[in-house]
């Protein structure tokens, strides 16, 4: 009863700031369409510039090909020498495409100017994908070339994508969204939360009040995870009918996953809340763990991408398994069967955190 | 009811509370006064266990807590020097909140409540939000709040600082009926005119106990004889002055358009005062506290 009546002032404490409110139910929404627009990792209408020099038919077709690929913005025309660097310094243009005549081979039965592909290596990841679609638009030339002469390759892999068949990008993003969704929202609203207590000096009354460490802490906790939980929900709805992500599997393990991570991410920010003597110093706290949690998760780039000696953060880290467990349910429709080592993984994280935190909370309350 | 024997607590070295004793009378009103930083608030953590004492003993009703201070927090009623309600409930929330945490049985809890809304004259705001009430409406109901489980014993942390006159002759009157209700109170207060309505004063500084009685006992204690001196000419130039007289220096104090003047020998050095009028008055809390302040 008392437990009840906690929850119950922390809901009315959260409920009464009106713009709190605003901030938890609509801000999701908004981020989410945000984020799922800004974090993609498709490549399109990167700037190019078009040098010809070789002045053949060849080379205007493939420029052509070019032009008319939304992949590629021909920004830059020019058909003389010229210092190509200074394009690329300049920034108005992301690559530049020299077409020289290959002079060595004239009489060749297929004859190709020479392509050289200038990039701006700063963004290394859009400039590797934007010269792979380059390539591709040369060879399907090729291809084309041979295929009206009756030549073909004698071996062609086939790709088939399977999951996300039109390798969206929001597909795999989207999900991941949700699962940084409610981690922003559980561990800022969790973390704010004690420190509060600490600051209006309330804590000294709930103390020496009969309630019991463990009510204080479940207390606080529980208020934050059912509304993490709403947000989820209303951020399931948003990628499934907004950005018309396919859902394909069961709800319940969806659940299940994000009700361990509760337990892990609740507990880590009430171990903030602890250490932290103002909402100032939990304010940089989370922001800090956020961040580090953000890009350890694999949920912008590969965990395997990370460096062995830096993988153990990796491995602890709870949003890499949520991110992982969300994905496998969202796209493939996978079971348990596909992700229990994940969740076990998650499952073990959380219990250390739980313990950890809440040793912490009662060495805080026994100072 | 409540003892504290030679009890010390120290932050960093520094010294809060310097080896105290204390005896807070069961049914009556204690009351700890003393300048900011004199060590009050520490005490009164340490009575019930959010500040862990250095050395020393609390004992209640006769026997040591040791430890174990749910003895005390489950007879007592603790007030935190700042006013420590949740601004975004309402008062009735509030006590609703106070009274579940309190275990006060659902049965009891209506009743209760209109009957310590009604003693505080706050049923006209049950449904105004905390942070919206008066500074004197908020320690009214910061105390109905630790009402709620019939505490013995009451430990009030500077209850009207910051208050209004009216609402802290409001709040004393609350007091003087729970006393007479057979509770215990102990409570600190920076003004000293407060301080003397207590049965026992404790003045304390720097952490250590000044002098403990009832006000008629200190006056009967008191080393000194109080003149009241009507100065001739500017208060502030004949201060100017006297602070240039070591030995007047350490017995006068400035009080209104008045100097007040501690004789604790055999010689009226207030003679030495140009005056127009000097007249031996009864010294008040104030009186007794600066001259121990300064002579220990």
């Amino acid at each position: 009863m008392k437990l009840f009546y906690l929850i119950k002032k922390e809901l009315i404490e959260i409920v009464r700031q009106k713009e709190l409110l605003v901030l938890m139910f609509v801000g999701p929404v908004i981020q989410i369409i945000v984020l799922g627009y800004v974090i993609s990792s498709d490549v399109r209408h990167v700037p190019v510039g078009v040098v010809d020099l070789s002045r053949g038919r060849t080379a205007a077709r493939i420029i052509q090909r070019v032009r008319q690929s939304p992949l590629f913005d021909v920004r830059y025309e020019s058909g003389r020498s010229e210092d190509y660097l200074h394009l690329l310094k300049k920034g108005e243009v992301k690559a530049v495409l020299v077409f020289r005549d290959a002079a060595e081979r004239p009489r060749a039965p297929l004859h190709y100017p020479e392509v050289q592909i200038l990039m701006d290596g700063v963004d290394s990841n859009t400039s590797m994908i934007a010269a792979g679609y380059f390539n591709g638009v040369v060879r399907d030339y090729i291809l084309d070339d041979m295929k009206k002469l009756g030549r073909g390759l004698p071996l062609t892999a086939r790709a088939t994508f399977r999951f996300n068949p039109q390798l969206r990008s929001i597909n795999y993003m989207g999900p991941g969204i949700v699962a940084i969704l409610l981690t922003i929202i559980t561990m800022f609203l969790t973390s704010a939360s004690l420190v509060r207590e600490k600051e209006q000096q309330t804590m000294d009354t709930l103390l020496i009040s009969r309630l019991s460490p463990l009510e204080i802490y479940v207390g606080k906790a529980l208020p934050t995870a059912l509304i993490g939980m709403i947000d989820m929900l209303i951020g399931l709805l948003v990628v499934v009918l907004w950005f018309r992500i396919p859902f394909r599997g069961s709800i319940f393990y969806l659940f299940l996953a994000c009700l361990v991570y509760l337990a892990a991410i609740l507990s880590y920010a009430l171990l903030i809340s602890v250490l932290s003597s103002t909402s100032q110093q939990a304010m940089f706290f989370s922001w800090f763990s956020l961040v580090l949690f953000l890009l350890m998760s694999g949920f912008l780039t590969p965990v395997e991408n990370i460096p062995p000696v830096l993988r153990l953060l990796a491995d602890i880290n709870p949003l890499r398994y949520l991110v992982r467990i969300i994905r496998e349910i969202f796209l493939k429709g996978n079971g348990i069967a596909y992700f229990w080592k994940d969740l076990m993984a998650l499952a073990a994280i959380s219990l250390a955190l739980v313990s950890l935190s809440l040793l912490r909370f009662k060495r805080f309350i026994s100072k | 009811m409540v003892r504290l024997e030679r009890v010390s607590k120290s932050f960093a070295g520094i010294r809060a509370v310097d080896d105290v004793s204390l005896h807070i009378q069961r049914s009556a009103i204690t009351i700890l006064t003393g300048a900011d930083g004199a060590g009050k608030s520490t005490l009164f953590k340490m009575l019930v266990g959010l500040v862990k004492k250095d050395s020393g003993a609390i004992l209640l009703n006769g026997k040591d807590i040791g430890g174990d201070y749910s003895l005390i927090t489950s007879v007592c009623g603790y007030m935190p020097e700042r006013f420590s309600l949740y601004t975004d409930l309402s008062v009735e929330e509030n006590l609703d909140f106070f009274a579940a945490v309190q275990r006060v049985p659902a049965r009891r809890r209506e009743d209760l409540k209109k009957r310590l809304l009604e003693r505080t004259g706050m049923e006209p705001f049950r449904r105004r939000r905390a942070g919206a009430l008066s500074g004197g409406m908020k320690q009214k109901l910061a105390l109905s709040t630790i009402l709620l489980s019939s505490p013995e014993l009451i430990i009030l942390d500077e209850p009207t600082t910051g208050v209004d006159p009216l609402s802290r002759i409001e709040f004393f009157a609350i007091i003087e009926e729970l006393k007479r209700e057979g509770r215990t109170i102990v409570m600190s207060t920076p003004y000293l005119d407060e301080a003397e309505k207590g049965d026992n004063i404790v003045m304390v500084k720097d952490g250590r106990v000044l002098r403990q009685d009832s006000i008629a006992r200190l006056r009967e204690a008191f080393p000194a004889r109080l003149f009241r001196i009507l100065p001739r000419g500017n208060v502030f130039e004949v201060m100017r002055g006297i602070a240039a007289d070591p030995e007047l220096a350490g017995r006068t104090h400035m009080r209104g358009r008045h100097i007040h003047y501690l004789q604790d020998g055999p010689a009226n050095l207030g003679l030495r005062i140009p005056h127009r009028e000097m007249v031996e008055e009864k010294p008040t809390l104030e009186d007794m506290y600066i001259y121990y302040e300064r002579h220990p």
